[in-house]
């Protein structure tokens, strides 16, 4: 656990301040001094998580590093609504070149710093999902496996948000987007694609990964802090909804990450040359259905009541459940109790569909899972 | 100090001489030989502070090379062809940026079909990216190029092309007169960006413009990159002046003070074309040659005034654009009072094709009289095209 | 509860005092209806709000904190009756700077507090300390001094205003079919002797006939005065017991036997006759004609109190009713001057009323005096379960008040329930949610995407930047107690 859950005291180590806590115990971002490194007066929509998380990212890696840190940002959202020229919101140095390559000109910041002596500076890359795990991907497995001295950080709102709400790589399953829209009784995205990043960085086995909410900011904080002391590649994925996307409220974008952290659907761990370190634990247990409406992350299954049981590891990925638990996470092929979607709806008395049969052909035809990456033994790498 | 040695090699020498700090690289033939040297030059510790960066694509070469501009760092990178057009998106990106970044341009065709030998279809793609694009003659030209385009990028705030061909320059063993540490020191200083990254003074690059403020964005660059028409001449006389040779500039006339006839070329078949004029000369023809060093941005003025006396104008080009016709041509033609009537177009040596010394004898002297067709591809195989033509059915 | 959270307990105590003069005893006899409304009840269990006040009020008492009377009017306000309701109504009419002089016409000071109220449940000397403290603000207090006509006394001593608050001492009567050699006894006057010392003879079997808190205070002092059974003999169910829960629970730990649906249809020498009753369609008990026989030495009736209004009689103005006297809003008799408050007038009969009659009549007289309204008092914001978010409150089971072992509590008037020690009491004042209050968590602050939320430092709480604020609503919706409030912007007009 990165952040020591203090207990008690009312509202404990779970609130920003706590004036019942030392100033030492509280956040950063309690701090009347905080840095503010995005600023206010930037045009993102109301509520928005990315903004929020970004902050919260920023300000702690400022503070973590005494302010000597460069960030280099994707295309994306975060880039759009903070720096319409000729204004920026951004309080640090910033540099915007492309939306895939933020990890390669993150590297060649880090790369200019060790060359012109000014090795303390540290650096931090950021985008959206799209520009992480879709376009960028390339760029961050090469920063990765070069092991550059680079926080980046994916700020993941599961779909491209700036160019209008279409489905990426990291779109869930089922999810409504402009590109994977619902159509009769067919849901949105289509099961069983999608990447666990968290899980593919850590079969780089650089020194550092993690993921992280929104609705633990404080664990983002010291995840961000944690990974400052790290030389290295490092990734921290964080979800961030999105009320335009996600056409949810603006005021829930931080019950909407909680949800998914309290129902399963969004792990929230730290991992360290591949091998988990810690995960958080769920506090407060929810179904899965009922507690996402509206997100890209928003698949239900009709005629199952629980939602499934959850690895800490794998993001979005069942790997196991109780019988009758089933649900529509078990429409990811490679997870099925009975072995194929087909087998499974029958034993439970559910007719199987159409699309159903399509799933269980996959099924015999598909690769050993991601999540089993994550189990490899890490190669030996000279540890800092 | 005169040294037997490799393109690749002497390049490589040249560009360690400046002292880059960042050296990212993917390797594509026929560049490969040149970060090959200097990665081992940067291992060696021979070159203090350099990081060489081995990426994993062309895409991540150039975006590691606008971080590395953007943090103050003189970075380096090469490429060729397929990589050319891979990191297309990050070229224009840094010229907007307006990072001087210096990158070797080891010429080679552009596939489908894949090709790995010479031409000039790589380059000519990115001739409206932003970039300074220079062309390289013989090695020579090409170790010294890289001195110049440091300190014409840095002067400018621009980026740098040094195009040399593949394999023609890249793997020939000639003599060159490598430059000196202590000359390059005395003529490249060190880099002092106008704006890089840096907490003490924290700067936002690359914000998003709007249709508000884009044209004169545009606008500002281009005129920048016209002031490249000034500072070309000044750095290569000084450059001359501290080396004792004479490279680079903006255009090389040879023998074009009488000619009725001029070939207008870039690159290495300068030499050929030259050998070919003098034996044309020999046989009475008055023919001369005009070889464009700096191509980007081109220097109209200047090959207006070499080619005022000539009646008839062949570019002789290494690439063209299908369906219309030369490239080069266009840019020279639009130089030209009365837009260049009876200039004509010779493509040549596409993908490697070797261009003879009888080839290019034979085509001035049908351009000298007046026999060219306006488009003409040197030595095309006309049963090879005939043959296919028959295969393929029409309608 | 928010000073108390910080540790600063003097000025938790004297956030009390403003409202309550005598915290010590509260945190002891209350029955807590507050803890009824607790929010946190919905989360775990409720705060310990009156073991926290308690802990206060023994930290007061133990240091020696004191307040300060206001600056004197020169207006003189006689309160009869020192049991809670005059002594509260006292202590607020000398901070409004009112010469108070208080009189009862018992020996000492306390009202049914004191002969009421048996000393397990609340010490002696705790009740001594803040009455003393009350005294001490300089009211004139006249023991042994019966009032007998209200208006006569108003006018021969001179007092513009009086406050009645002579409670109810007299045990309700009602007829029960008794031989000679039966020992009736009334439930006050055992608690009365009890408190003075001399405690009357029980005999072993006791029977309490009530089921009221002073039927389970008898029971209970029954045992402690050596009784080795005693039974309460209540007519309806348990559920329908006026006595608090709480109260009948400690009793039963400590061996008083419950008869349910019983009334006592004879006394006998040594034995009494009960019949057993059901409840009708509308809960009221109906006789079966059944019959038991039980033991019992005595027969101790708590079948509820009347006042003596003696002192109003001369006093036509002064309307009563059912026994009580009537008053207004603003505890004003019919009488221009007049007050009245606590067991006197109807209401639930508590100390923790009473206090509060007290307080509200003492502003009451001190509006009437100075001539003008009676201020409203300004409700308290506060903000419903569904306004919180609870996720923020950490876990943290309610600590709960050590009890004194069963089997010394048959054996000694020692106090049953005890304090929480300091760290305990700290515990449970930050267990409170702070429902519709800021106490400043930061939250509200940091989670606003931006930076529209300016903290203004310690104690000073927060401003919203409306110039950068879009209105997302995630400082309201995260803020842990419902203290912020989304008010919809008016359109500008145009």
């Amino acid at each position: 656990m990165p952040v020591e859950q203090i207990p008690h005291q009312q509202t404990g180590s779970l609130v920003a301040g706590n004036r019942l806590l030392a100033p030492e115990q509280r956040s950063g971002q309690a701090r009347p001094d905080r840095a503010n490194s995005l600023t206010c007066g930037h045009r993102a929509c109301r509520g928005c998580g990315e903004a929020l998380g970004a902050r919260w990212v920023v300000d702690a890696a400022l503070r973590a590093t005494g302010n000597r840190l460069i960030a280099v940002n994707a295309t994306g959202c975060l880039e759009v609504f903070s720096t319409p020229y000729p204004q920026s919101a951004w309080q640090l140095p910033w540099l915007h070149s492309l939306f895939g390559n933020a990890p390669a000109v993150a590297t060649g910041v880090a790369a200019a710093l060790r060359a012109t002596g000014r090795a303390d500076v540290r650096v931090l890359g950021q985008g959206g999902d799209g520009g992480t795990v879709d376009i960028g991907f390339g760029c961050l497995s090469g920063m990765f496996e070069r092991n550059d001295d680079v926080l980046y950080v994916c700020y993941d709102n599961e779909a491209y948000m700036n160019t209008g709400v279409q489905r990426s790589g990291a779109t869930p399953a089922a999810a409504r987007t402009a590109t994977t829209q619902a159509v009769g009784t067919e849901p949105g995205n289509v099961f069983g694609q999608g990447k666990n990043l968290p899980a593919i960085a850590m079969a780089h086995e650089i020194p550092y990964v993690a993921t992280a909410t929104v609705a633990d900011l404080r664990d983002l904080e010291a995840k961000v802090t944690r990974a400052m002391d790290v030389q290295g590649a490092r990734y921290l994925h964080v979800l961030v909804p999105c009320p335009l996307g996600w056409g949810s409220e603006a005021h829930d974008t931080i019950r909407l990450a909680r949800l998914a952290t309290q129902c399963g659907l969004f792990p929230v761990l730290e991992a360290a040359y591949g091998e988990v370190t810690a995960a958080t634990r769920i506090r407060r247990r929810v179904p899965v259905e009922g507690t996402c409406a509206g997100s890209p992350g928003t698949p239900t299954c009709s005629g199952h009541a629980s939602g499934p049981t959850w690895s800490p590891v794998s993001r979005r990925r069942p790997i196991g459940t109780s019988p009758g638990t089933a649900c529509w996470p078990h429409r990811h092929p490679r997870r099925w109790p009975d072995g194929d979607p087909v087998r499974h709806h029958a034993r439970l008395g559910v007719e199987p569909d159409q699309s159903d049969r399509r799933l269980a052909r996959r099924a015999t035809r598909l690769p050993r899972p991601v999540s089993a990456l994550c189990r490899r033994v890490p190669r030996r790498r000279e540890r800092p | 100090m005169l040294r037997q040695i490799e393109g690749s090699q002497a390049v490589a020498a040249a560009v360690a001489a400046c002292r880059p700090q960042v050296i990212c690289a993917y390797p594509i033939s026929p560049q490969t030989h040149i970060v090959e040297a200097l990665s081992a030059t940067v291992k060696s510790g021979a070159l203090a502070s350099c990081e060489f960066i081995n990426v994993e694509s062309e895409f991540a070469a150039m975006s590691v090379a606008i971080g590395a501009s953007a943090a103050g760092a003189r970075a380096y990178t090469a490429t060729a062809s397929q990589g050319l057009l891979y990191m297309a998106e990050a070229v224009y990106n840094a010229a907007g940026l307006g990072l001087p970044i210096v990158m070797t341009i080891a010429n080679r065709a552009i596939g489908a079909p894949i090709n790995i030998w010479n031409d000039h279809s790589d380059s000519m793609v990115m001739r409206d990216a932003g970039w300074v694009q220079l062309y390289a003659e013989d090695n020579q030209e090409a170790a010294d190029l890289h001195v110049q385009a440091f300190a014409l990028a840095e002067r400018l705030s621009v980026p740098v092309m040094v195009c040399m061909d593949g394999f023609v320059l890249t793997h020939a063993f000639e003599r060159v007169d490598v430059p000196e540490q202590d000359a390059v020191d005395a003529f490249l200083p060190p880099y002092r960006p106008r704006q890089r990254l840096d907490p003490a003074d924290p700067v936002t690059i690359g914000a998003m413009v709007g249709p508000e403020a884009f044209t004169e964005v545009r606008y500002l660059a281009h005129v920048n990159q016209l002031r490249a028409l000034d500072a070309v001449p000044a750095i290569a006389a000084g450059f001359a002046a501290a080396f004792g040779r004479s490279t680079g500039g903006l255009v090389r006339p040879y023998r074009v003070d009488d000619a009725d006839t001029v070939v207008v070329a870039l690159g290495s078949v300068l030499g050929t074309l030259k050998d070919a004029v003098d034996e044309l000369r020999d046989g009475g023809l008055r023919v001369g040659v005009l070889g464009v060093t700096t191509y980007r941005p081109f220097p109209s003025a200047a090959v207006r005034a070499a080619l005022g006396g000539a009646r008839r104008i062949v570019v002789l080009e290494r690439a063209f654009s299908a369906g219309t016709g030369g490239i080069v041509t266009a840019d020279v033609r639009g130089a030209l009072p009365g837009a260049g009537a009876g200039t004509v177009t010779v493509v040549a040596g596409l993908g490697g094709r070797p261009i003879t010394r009888a080839s290019l004898r034979q085509v001035l002297a049908d351009a000298h009289g007046g026999r060219l067709e306006p488009l003409t591809f040197l030595d095309l195989d006309l049963r090879l095209v005939e043959r296919e033509l028959a295969r393929t059915p029409t309608g | 509860m928010r000073l108390a959270q910080n540790g600063d307990y003097e000025a938790a105590w004297r956030e009390i005092m403003r409202i309550n003069p005598l915290p010590a005893i509260m945190g002891r006899v209350c029955y807590r209806p507050c803890e009824t409304a607790c929010n946190r009840g919905q989360l775990d269990e409720t705060v310990g709000i009156n073991s926290v006040e308690r802990f206060l009020g023994d930290e007061a008492v133990r240091a020696g904190w004191t307040v300060s009377a206001g600056p004197s009017t020169g207006r003189r306000v006689l309160v009869v009756g020192a049991g809670p309701a005059g002594l509260a109504a006292a202590y607020h009419l000398r901070l409004l700077g009112h010469d108070v002089t208080m009189r009862d016409a018992g020996p000492e000071p306390g009202g049914m507090m004191r002969f009421g109220i048996p000393a397990y449940r609340l010490p002696r000397d705790v009740l001594d300390a803040e009455i003393r403290r009350i005294v001490d603000l300089g009211v004139t207090l006249e023991l042994n001094t019966r009032v007998d006509d209200v208006a006569a006394v108003r006018e021969t001593d001179g007092f513009e205003a009086v406050f009645l608050a002579v409670g109810a001492q007299l045990s309700h009567r009602t007829y029960v079919p008794a031989g000679d050699s039966a020992r009736l006894l009334d439930a006050l006057s055992v608690l009365r002797h009890t408190a003075g010392g001399a405690p009357p003879l029980l005999g072993r079997r006791v029977a309490v006939y009530g089921g009221g808190n002073t039927a389970v205070d008898v029971a209970r002092t029954a045992r402690r005065l050596g009784a080795a059974d005693a039974v309460i003999v209540y007519r309806r169910t348990r559920d329908r017991m006026p006595a608090h829960e709480s109260e009948v629970a400690e009793a039963e730990e400590e061996g008083v036997r419950m008869c349910w649906l019983s009334t006592i249809a004879r006394a006998g020498e040594g034995r009494i006759t009960v019949e057993r009753m059901r409840l009708d369609e509308s809960g009221f008990p109906q006789p079966t004609g059944e019959f038991d026989e039980l033991d019992a030495d005595a027969v101790v009736l708590a079948l509820g109190q009347d006042s003596d209004l003696g002192l109003v009689s001369q006093a036509p103005s002064v309307a009563t009713a059912h026994g009580r006297i009537v008053v207004d809003s603003a505890f004003m008799t019919g009488l221009p001057g007049v007050f009245a408050g606590g067991d006197a007038i109807s209401g639930d009969r508590t100390v923790t009323s009473a206090v509060g009659h007290g307080r509200r009549a003492a502003q009451a007289i001190d509006a009437w005096l100075r001539g003008r309204a009676t201020a409203e008092e300004a409700l308290v914001r506060e903000a419903g379960y569904d306004l919180l978010n609870p996720w923020y409150y950490t876990e943290a089971p309610r600590q709960h008040r050590a009890r004194l072992e069963a089997a010394r509590r048959t054996s000694t008037f020692d106090e049953v329930v005890a304090g929480l020690d300091p760290a305990t009491a700290l515990f449970e004042a930050r267990r409170c949610l702070s429902c519709g209050g800021c106490f400043e968590c930061d939250n509200c602050y940091s989670v606003c995407p931006d930076d529209a939320v300016i903290k203004l430092g310690p104690g000073l709480r927060y401003e919203i930047d409306l110039e950068y604020c879009k209105g997302c609503g995630l400082c309201a919706a995260e803020c842990p107690a419902g203290a912020i409030t989304m008010i919809p912007e008016q359109r500008q007009p145009t």
